[in-house]
C-alpha cells in the first residue's frame, strides 16, 4: 500500500497524534470525554488537567523526541551502510553511548544533564567506529557480520560497565533504572541538550537525504553521480552518533525502534530518502509512545519500563526480517 | 570451514599422538593455576603453605582454602568446561564459528529461568531446573522461528541474536524490579557468580555435569560425520536430523548447567572450540580439548579478574568479555584478509 511521500508523511503525523492521544488518556487515572472538553476550555486548574498537562504531557514529549531520534537514527544508518539490519541498538551504538555515561559519571563525576548527552554521543562514535572496523565495512559490509560485530561490542560495553557500577552498589541502582530504558525519569532536566542534539543531528540528516538515495545505487555510482562518499558517509554517522547518543542519555538504551521504525515507514511511504527519513521519525516516535503506554497500563500499579517493552515487541520483528531475507535469497 | 579443512591435512604418524598431548598439556596448564588460585588473595600463601594446609589438620589456613577458594576453583573448573563443550557442540550444529550460546542467547533464556526462580525464593535445585527450562525455551523459540534447524546458517543465528534480546530484555526487568539487594545478587550473578558460589549450588551442578560431560563427549562420531555435510554424514549411517536434535539438546543442558553454576558469562564458548581446533590442528572441533580448554581458559581470566584490580575483584565476565573482543577482532580481520562473507 504505497502513497504518496506527503500522504504517508500525514498518516505518519496522525498515528504519532494517535498515540498521544492514547497516552495522555489512558493510565492510573484515566481521563474522561467529558473531562477533556474541560481541559480544553478551562486550561489548568483541575486534577485531571494537572495529570494531562503537568504529568503526561512532558513524558509524551520526551518519548516522541527520543523516539523520533531512534527512527531516524535507524533509517539514516540503514541507507548509509546499505544493512537492513540497522539499528542504533543492535549496531552497539546504544551500548558505547551508556557505558560512556557510566564512566563519565565514575571517572570525572560529568553525569550532569547537560554533558550527558554529549559524553553519550561520544561513547556513541566510538562504538561506531569500533563496530565498522570489527566488521570491515568499508562500503558497506554483510549485515551479519555487522549485527554480529554489533553484538559483539555490546557485549563487551556492557561487561565493563556492569564491572564498574557493580562496585558500589548506589551507582548500581541508578544504573539499574536507567539501564531498561525508561522515561519516567525528570524530563524537564534532560530536554534543553536532547532538543539541541536532536535539532543538530535531524537537520544533518535531512541535509544528506538526497544523497542518501544516491548512496543507495552503490558507492561508484553515487561518486560518478558527484557525490562525495566518504564525507556523505562520515556526515551521516555523525547524525546517527547525535541522534541515537541524546536519546540513551535521556531515556536509556532503547531497542530495535530504530529497526523497526524504518520498515514499517518503507511500507508506508516511497523509497525516496526524502520522504523516508521524516517518516521513519515520526513512526519511530508513534512506536516508543505507544509501547510507553502499553508499559504504563500493563501492570497496574507498577511500570514496565518502556526498553523491556521495545525489546520484547521488538525481537519478533528482527525474526521477521531474518525469515523474510533468506526466503528472497 | 572447508577451505581450512583442506589446508590443515595432517601427517599420518602424528594423527593419534597431538590431541592426547594437548590434552595433558591442558591439563598440566589448569593444575597450575589451580594452585596458583590457590595462593591468591587478600591472604596470600606459598604454593607449600597452601599444600601443607591442605594435607595438615584443622588450621585458619584449611578453614579459608576449603570454605572460600576451593569452590571457586571448582566452579571455573566446571563451569569452564561445560562451556567449552557446548560451544564446540553448538558451533559444529550451526556450521558457523560464532554460533555459540552466549551468542545466540541461549544463555540469556537460562538466565532469564534461574532470575524467576531466584525471585520466587526457589531452593537451588529449582532455580538449576529453572535454568534449564529457560534454556529449553530460547532454543525451541530459535528452532520454531528459523524453521528447523536447516536454516540458512545466517539465519539462524539473527533469529538466535533476536531471542536472545528479548530474554535480556526480561532478564534487566526482573533486576530492575526486585528489591535491591536481590537485584544485586542477580546482577553480579549476570557478570559471572564465580565469588559467591556456595557448596550446595556447586554440588547439584557437579552432579548434573557429571551426567552430561560423558553423554556429550560420546558425541565425537556424530560431530566428526556433521562436519562432513549432512549427505556425507547419512551415508556414514549417521542420521542427520537425530544427530542434531541430540547435540542440540546436551548442548542446551551444558550452557543451562554452566549458567546456574557461574552466571552467563560470554566468550567461553565462543573462542574454546576454536582455539582448541588450532591447538590440536584438527578439521572438525575436539570436544574434550574444547572442554579442557574452556575450564583452562575460565580458571585463568578468573585468576586476572582478582588480580587485575587487587583490592577490588572484577566479575569474571568482564575479563572474559575483554578478551572476547580481542578475539573476535582477530576473526574478523581473518576473514577480511581471505574474503569471506557470511552468506
Amino acid at each position: 500500500m504505497t502513497r504518496a511521500p506527503p500522504l504517508a508523511i500525514v498518516f505518519g503525523a496522525l498515528l504519532l497524534l494517535a498515540a498521544s492521544l492514547a497516552a495522555l488518556t489512558l493510565g492510573l487515572r484515566p481521563i474522561a470525554a467529558g473531562e477533556w472538553l474541560a481541559i480544553l476550555r478551562d486550561g489548568r486548574g483541575s486534577e485531571a488537567a494537572e495529570i494531562v498537562l503537568g504529568l503526561r504531557l512532558p513524558r509524551v514529549l520526551l518519548g516522541a523526541m527520543v523516539g523520533s531520534a531512534l527512527g531516524l537514527a535507524g533509517a539514516v544508518v540503514q541507507m548509509a551502510t546499505r544493512n537492513p539490519l540497522g539499528d542504533p541498538g543492535l549496531l552497539g551504538i546504544n551500548a558505547g553511548a551508556s557505558l560512556a555515561l557510566i564512566l563519565g559519571s565514575d571517572l570525572v563525576g560529568l553525569a550532569g544533564p547537560q554533558a550527558a548527552t554529549w559524553l553519550a554521543a561520544c561513547g556513541a562514535a566510538g562504538a561506531v567506529l569500533a563496530v565498522q572496523a570489527l566488521a570491515g565495512a568499508r562500503g558497506g559490509a554483510d549485515p551479519i557480520r555487522l549485527t554480529l560485530a554489533g553484538v559483539a561490542v555490546t557485549a563487551l560495553c556492557i561487561g565493563i560497565g556492569q564491572a564498574i557500577a557493580l562496585a558500589d552498589p548506589e551507582r548500581f541502582d541508578l544504573v539499574r533504572n536507567w539501564r531498561v530504558g525508561a522515561l519516567s525519569g525528570a524530563a524537564d532536566a534532560v530536554l534543553p541538550s536532547l532538543t539541541a542534539a536532536w535539532l543538530a543531528g535531524t537537520l544533518l540528516a535531512l541535509a544528506l537525504a538526497p544523497r542518501l538515495d544516491l548512496l543507495a545505487l552503490g558507492d561508484d555510482r553515487a561518486a560518478s553521480l558527484g557525490v562525495a562518499v566518504r564525507p556523505t558517509r562520515l556526515g551521516s554517522l555523525l547524525a546517527v552518533v547525535l541522534l541515537a547518543g541524546g536519546a540513551v542519555a535521556a531515556a536509556g538504551p532503547i531497542a530495535f525502534i530504530g529497526l523497526a521504525a524504518p520498515h514499517i515507514a518503507r511500507r508506508l511511504g516511497g523509497i525516496g530518502a526524502v520522504a523516508h527519513l521524516p517518516l521513519s521519525g515520526l513512526i519511530g516516535a508513534a512506536l516508543v509512545v505507544s509501547a510507553d503506554t502499553l508499559g504504563r497500563i500493563a501492570t497496574p500499579p507498577a511500570e514496565v519500563p518502556v526498553g523491556v517493552v521495545a525489546g520484547l515487541l521488538g525481537a519478533p520483528i528482527l525474526i521477521l526480517l531474518a525469515r523474510r531475507r533468506s526466503a528472497a535469497a | 570451514m572447508t577451505g581450512l579443512a583442506g589446508r590443515r591435512q595432517r601427517l599420518p604418524g602424528r594423527a593419534i599422538a597431538r590431541p592426547a598431548l594437548c590434552q595433558v598439556a591442558l591439563g598440566l596448564v589448569s593444575l597450575a593455576l589451580a594452585l596458583a588460585c590457590l595462593t591468591l588473595g587478600t591472604i596470600r600463601l606459598t604454593p607449600l603453605q597452601a599444600l601443607q594446609a591442605l594435607a595438615g589438620q584443622e588450621s585458619p589456613a584449611l578453614q579459608l582454602l576449603v570454605d572460600w577458594r576451593l569452590p571457586r576453583i571448582g566452579a571455573a573448573l566446571a563451569a569452564g568446561a561445560a562451556l567449552g563443550l557446548s560451544g564446540a557442540l553448538f558451533q559444529t550444529l550451526l556450521r558457523n564459528p560464532l554460533g555459540s550460546p552466549d551468542i545466540v542467547g541461549f544463555d540469556a533464556g537460562a538466565f532469564g529461568g534461574a532470575m524467576l526462580a531466584l525471585l520466587a525464593g526457589l531452593a537451588p535445585a529449582l532455580v538449576a531446573l529453572a535454568a534449564f527450562g529457560g534454556g529449553l525455551a530460547a532454543g525451541i523459540l530459535v528452532y520454531l522461528a528459523a524453521g528447523g534447524l536447516h536454516a540458512e546458517r545466517g539465519r539462524l543465528i539473527l533469529i538466535g541474536i533476536a531471542v536472545g534480546a528479548a530474554f535480556t530484555a526480561l532478564g534487566d526487568w526482573m533486576i530492575f524490579v526486585a528489591p535491591l539487594d536481590i537485584a544485586l545478587v542477580a546482577a553480579n550473578w549476570k557478570q559471572g557468580a564465580l565469588a559467591g558460589v556456595d557448596a550446595p549450588r556447586l554440588a547439584i551442578g557437579a552432579a548434573i555435569l557429571g551426567l552430561l560431560l560423558p553423554l556429550g563427549l560420546a558425541c565425537g562420531r556424530l560431530v566428526e560425520a556433521l562436519a562432513l555435510g549432512d549427505d556425507k554424514a547419512q551415508s556414514l549411517g549417521v542420521p542427520a536430523g537425530w544427530a542434531r536434535l541430540r547435540l542440540g539438546l546436551v548442548g542446551l543442558g551444558l550452557t543451562a548447567t554452566a549458567t546456574f553454576i557461574a552466571g552467563p558469562i560470554g566468550f567461553v564458548a565462543l573462542i574454546a572450540p576454536q582455539a582448541a581446533r588450532r591447538l590440536v590442528g584438527s578439521a572438525g572441533l575436539p570436544l574434550a580439548t574444547s572442554a579442557l580448554f574452556g575450564a583452562a581458559f575460565l580458571l585463568a581470566s578468573d585468576a586476572v579478574a582478582r588480580i587485575a584490580l587487587a583490592p577490588r575483584s572484577l566479575p569474571v565476565g568482564a575479563v572474559t568479555a575483554c578478551l572476547g573482543g580481542a578475539y573476535l577482532a582477530l576473526l574478523f580481520g581473518t576473514w577480511i584478509r581471505r574474503g569471506e562473507r557470511l552468506r
